[in-house]
């Protein structure tokens, strides 16, 4: 019986009744990255040995009567998150030799939910990109047309999942880095409200806007994860100590009366016509379900990725700062002296993606450059937060495209730098107002995935999960699959 | 002409907290090297600062008790440079 693209609840099931062992799910995932994966290059680490013995004894703990939902399902990790005793790169020639002595509170709460963990995936360097070509181990394949790309910068992820490797990817979101790749893959992706789950152990890049959450095939599987993945923690102090409902009781909610909001902003001449009018039918549909559709505007939208071009190369530049050549990471050979270690080893160790941000964050906070940049982006940061909270109090949610185009061709040389940062106009605000925003698939354009775009009030992933359920279970875009016929 | 010379005190005091003011490794003397650290201080990639509340504590009975003012907000900046004993690339 193939297990290949069960979700999770499925697949959970099916554990439960006994249908299947947790050794077989993780033996066929297995089995299913080593066959796709030399195309992929979703998967940069694979730990299949350890990964079995885990799944033994999930195995064992069903058979003396232990069910909880996530109990034996197997997963990847973002290449980002810190796991003990294996390789955590970060997508980047800076960390391609580092081992963590430690595991990140994500890797430890879904480890401590039962959820298998096979390895890592491929991503853009240090999350710094929209494409996951800046990874130091070449790009990911979209599952859908192995000549575009799958999104980034968590694009292993998504195409790890969309290929049906794994029902489960985590993910990380700093501008649109779950969204965006989720919409290009036809799958769904959770961003959290800021501070909704710990960043310790997510290596840091936007420190005031990364965020940790679920890809998978459902709003139901994310609404799963995120029980396990969410809540407080001491080792971070920006996480939220309020409590963590359970997400998945109130799918089933009815969505009749439910406001919705639709920013002409983001209906302008950024987003592709066709892809406008698959989001125009999604949102059509949340309206037949019972849903009210208002018009709303977002009057900032056309600020928010120059403001996020400030404030998260700002932080990138001193987060950073760590990978100096001198304790872990990469050092550049037989250094002259000091400065030449510092030098050579940043320049070799760093892709130009990331020098480049570094340079810019930098830049911006220096002495002459600080109330020019960094300051003034700061304000309009607030700006853009208030127009989502007074939008917010007159709808429910705000729904939109979460990104402008369809899966864009690998390696494209026409695609300036700043064409590649407007893949994220739709998805910035969000992180720079600390909103929840969850993308799911709505349709197909010449055969490529669409993701409509929701984005919720803080804390309001119960709502946003029960939406995106709703839209699920009147649609079936969800359930569709690449072919992969390239691969085969 | 006539200069005014005028100075400041930078007072360094520890305060007698049982762990580091970021971090949970002790602040007992006397230990083995390498022995009070953990991922924090070493900086290791992924690592988050977690404000010592007993140093807080401590530093405004400090201040009352010298009859200083406390302050609502305190923060903190960064002072960006690479040298060999800042393992994290700045200081604050």
């Amino acid at each position: 019986m193939s297990l290949t693209f069960k979700s999770i609840a499925t697949l959970s099931h099916d554990l439960k009744t006994g249908e299947v062992s947790s050794r077989q799910l993780v033996e066929q995932a297995v089995a299913r990255i080593d066959a796709l994966n030399p195309q992929l290059n979703a998967v940069v680490c694979l730990e299949a040995e350890q990964a079995l013995v885990n799944a033994d004894q999930a195995d064992a703990k069903r058979a003396k009567g232990e069910h909880s939902p996530l109990l034996g399902i197997p997963m990847l990790h973002k290449d980002i998150f810190c796991t003990q005793g294996m390789h955590t790169t970060c997508g980047s020639k800076m960390l391609k030799d580092f081992v963590p002595p430690y595991d990140a509170t994500v890797v430890q709460k879904l480890r401590a939910a039962g959820m298998i963990n096979l390895g890592k995936c491929n991503m853009d360097e240090f999350a710094m990109g929209s494409s996951n070509e800046t990874s130091v181990f070449g790009a990911c394949k979209n599952p859908w047309d192995m000549t575009r790309v799958p999104g980034g910068s968590s694009g292993g992820s998504a195409a790890a999942v969309a290929s049906g490797m794994v029902p489960l990817a985590t993910g990380t979101d700093t501008g649109g880095s779950i969204r965006q790749p989720a919409a290009l893959c036809g799958i769904t992706g959770l961003k959290p409200t800021y501070g909704r789950v710990s960043r310790y152990g997510m290596i840091a890049f936007a420190s005031s806007m990364d965020q940790a959450g679920p890809m998978a095939h459902s709003a139901q599987d994310c609404a799963l994860v995120l029980n396990a993945m969410a809540g407080h923690d001491p080792l971070d102090s920006t996480c939220d100590n309020s409590p963590v409902p359970n997400y998945h009781e109130t799918l089933d909610h009815p969505i009749a009366g439910l406001r919705v909001g639709v920013p002409k902003e983001f209906f302008s001449s950024h987003l592709n016509t066709e892809v406008a009018t698959v989001i125009d039918t999604a949102i059509r549909e949340l309206e037949r379900a019972g849903a009210t559709i208002k018009e709303v505007s977002l009057p900032s939208t056309d600020l928010a990725v120059s403001t996020y071009y400030v404030i998260a190369p700002a932080e990138a530049s001193a987060n950073l700062s760590r990978y100096d050549g001198v304790r872990y990471g990469y050092r550049c050979g037989t250094p002259k002296d000091l400065q030449d270690l510092y030098f050579r080893s940043r320049t070799e160790g760093f892709g130009a993606e990331v020098k480049r941000r570094i340079l810019v964050g930098t830049f911006t906070l220096s002495a002459a450059s600080y109330d020019q940049y960094f300051m003034k982006a700061q304000q309009v940061r607030r700006l853009i937060t208030q127009e989502y909270d007074n939008v917010l109090d007159e709808v429910d949610v705000i729904a939109g495209p979460a990104a402008p185009n369809t899966a864009f061709a690998l390696n494209d040389t026409s695609k300036s730098i700043t064409d590649m940062y407007m893949e994220d106009v739709f998805t910035i605000g969000a992180n720079l107002a600390g909103l929840p925003a969850i993308s799911l698939p709505a349709g197909l354009v010449n055969g490529l995935p669409v993701g409509l775009q929701m984005i919720g009030r803080r804390f309001g992933e119960a709502q946003l999960l029960n939406v995106a359920h709703q839209f699920q279970n009147r649609t079936d875009w969800h359930t569709r699959r690449p072919t992969l016929e390239a691969v085969r | 002409m006539h200069w005014e010379m005028v100075m400041g005190l930078e007072v360094h005091l520890q305060l007698a907290t049982h762990s580091k003011i970021f971090s949970s490794s002790s602040t007992q003397f006397g230990a083995e090297v390498n022995t009070h650290t953990n991922p924090l201080d070493m900086a290791l990639p992924g690592t988050l600062p977690v404000l010592n509340h007993e140093a807080v504590t401590q530093a405004i009975v400090f201040g009352l008790g010298v009859g200083a003012e406390i302050g609502k907000i305190s923060r903190f900046d960064r002072k960006n440079y690479f040298y060999p004993d800042l393992p994290k690339g700045y200081q604050i």
